[in-house]
């Protein structure tokens, strides 16, 4: 076997056997890789990394009227928040 | 987005004075604004002692640890609206900041009183409920600071509340109301506390950020019969034009303050009849409820000492929770 070949062949046993833990365990890949958002008592999942921004327009949200925390951390809108962020949105407005 | 002050990476932007700042220079600027409100406004003298009205929310328990950090020394009270859960989690919230701070927090039971809550009690009234629970804290709490012989009253009232406020009375053009407003309200002898608001020129978004670094536990919940509420509306709209011009609440507000300098000297409120409280008419509003639906009991207003007291906070020393 040349190395060309190895190398193919070693790729796809990487591949295999990571479909296979995925699988096996059960958890579809796409929700690993989710970032989840929680937001007024539900947990939501998006697709892509967004920055805070992104995040608060993508529920259409008012910047002055939440604040996001990633990390227990505040954050602004123009950090990135990846997937393994533990996010929340908070409202902060209230009836007075 | 770096921090103005230090360069480190900012945690909150403020828009509204073109600045970020990181978490421990954020705490700075906020104890700073409202410390300085206090000065400059006379809110607090050296010979007062201070009660601040406690919800179990993000604005009165910042507001209490802030005045406490300051080392203006505060009690607290807390008013029962016989809300179910809402109302237990929110005194339990509460009486966990009374013991951070060592401080004596007063509470008054609606449902001891009525034997009903707040909702029960305004459908027998026909009394939208938040109209009731307006009138009924501000006679309880005046009652509470004059009869435990406190001199002024704090509530948490923020630049939102006090903007959508000035929003709805200038939308109806609701004069009677209009001019009433002030970040301090002189009190009356011995029947009247005074009342300050702190944070009046301080914005909702400030004060949550402000709970959340200080690791301040609050009620995050509203209060559910503040649902369709219009100062709801009226703080979504004013946030929807501060987003696209930035600053539009303080000057709002700032502008409010400048004019109602110029009005006439407020004439002293009747007294009622019974209970010799603020009241406009001979007998109070209080005062005829607890007649009608009352249990036949006084109103009665409990103490509770701190679970262990605790050294006051400093606020020249760098705030103890940042994130």
């Amino acid at each position: 076997m040349c190395s060309t070949q190895r190398a193919a062949a070693s790729g796809a046993y990487f591949l295999r056997s990571t479909a296979r833990a995925f699988f096996d365990i059960g958890w579809p890949l796409c929700y690993l890789i989710a970032m989840k958002v929680a937001w007024e008592g539900k947990v939501y999942e998006m697709e892509k990394p967004l920055t805070v921004g992104q995040l608060l327009e993508r529920f259409s949200l008012n910047p002055e009227a939440h604040i996001v925390v990633a990390n227990e951390k505040l954050v602004t809108e123009d950090c990135k928040l990846s997937h393994e962020d533990n996010i929340r949105i908070i409202r902060v407005i209230s009836g007075g | 987005m770096k921090c103005r002050v230090c360069g480190k990476e900012a945690n909150i932007r403020l828009s509204a004075y073109n600045t970020a700042l990181c978490a421990d220079d954020f705490l700075t600027f906020f104890e700073r604004r409202v410390t300085r409100a206090v000065q400059k406004y006379h809110l607090i003298d050296q010979t007062d002692s201070t009660l601040v009205a406690v919800s179990g929310g993000k604005d009165s328990l910042s507001l209490w640890y802030i005045l406490n950090r300051a080392g203006y020394l505060s009690d607290g009270i807390y008013i029962d609206l016989g809300i179910d859960e809402y109302s237990r989690v929110s005194f339990e919230k509460a009486r966990l900041m009374a013991d951070r701070l060592g401080r004596r927090i007063y509470r008054f039971s609606l449902p001891a009183l009525f034997q009903k809550g707040i909702g029960d009690l305004s459908k027998v009234m026909r009394r939208a409920p938040c109209s009731l629970c307006g009138v009924l804290k501000r006679y309880l709490m005046n009652k509470a600071c004059i009869d435990a012989g406190y001199t002024v009253l704090a509530t948490g009232h923020n630049l939102d509340d006090e903007a959508s406020a000035l929003f709805g009375n200038l939308l109806y053009w609701k004069e009677a109301y209009l001019y009433k407003k002030s970040i301090s309200l002189e009190g009356r002898g011995d029947y009247l506390a005074k009342k300050i608001k702190p944070f009046f020129l301080c914005s909702e978004r400030e004060a949550a950020a402000y709970a959340i670094l200080s690791r301040i536990d609050y009620v995050y919940e509203e209060c559910p019969y503040s649902v369709g509420a219009k100062t709801l509306l009226y703080k979504e709209l004013l946030n929807k034009i501060e987003v696209t011009s930035p600053a539009t609440k303080i000057r709002f507000v700032k502008g409010y303050l400048e004019r109602v300098k110029e009005q006439e000297a407020r004439p002293d409120p009747e007294r009622c009849a019974r209970c010799g409280y603020p009241s406009y008419t001979e007998t109070c509003n209080v005062c005829r409820l607890v007649e009608r639906f009352g249990t036949g009991e006084a109103i009665r207003i409990e103490c509770f000492e701190p679970a262990q007291a605790t050294a006051t906070p400093d606020i020249s020393a760098k705030a103890d929770a940042v994130v």
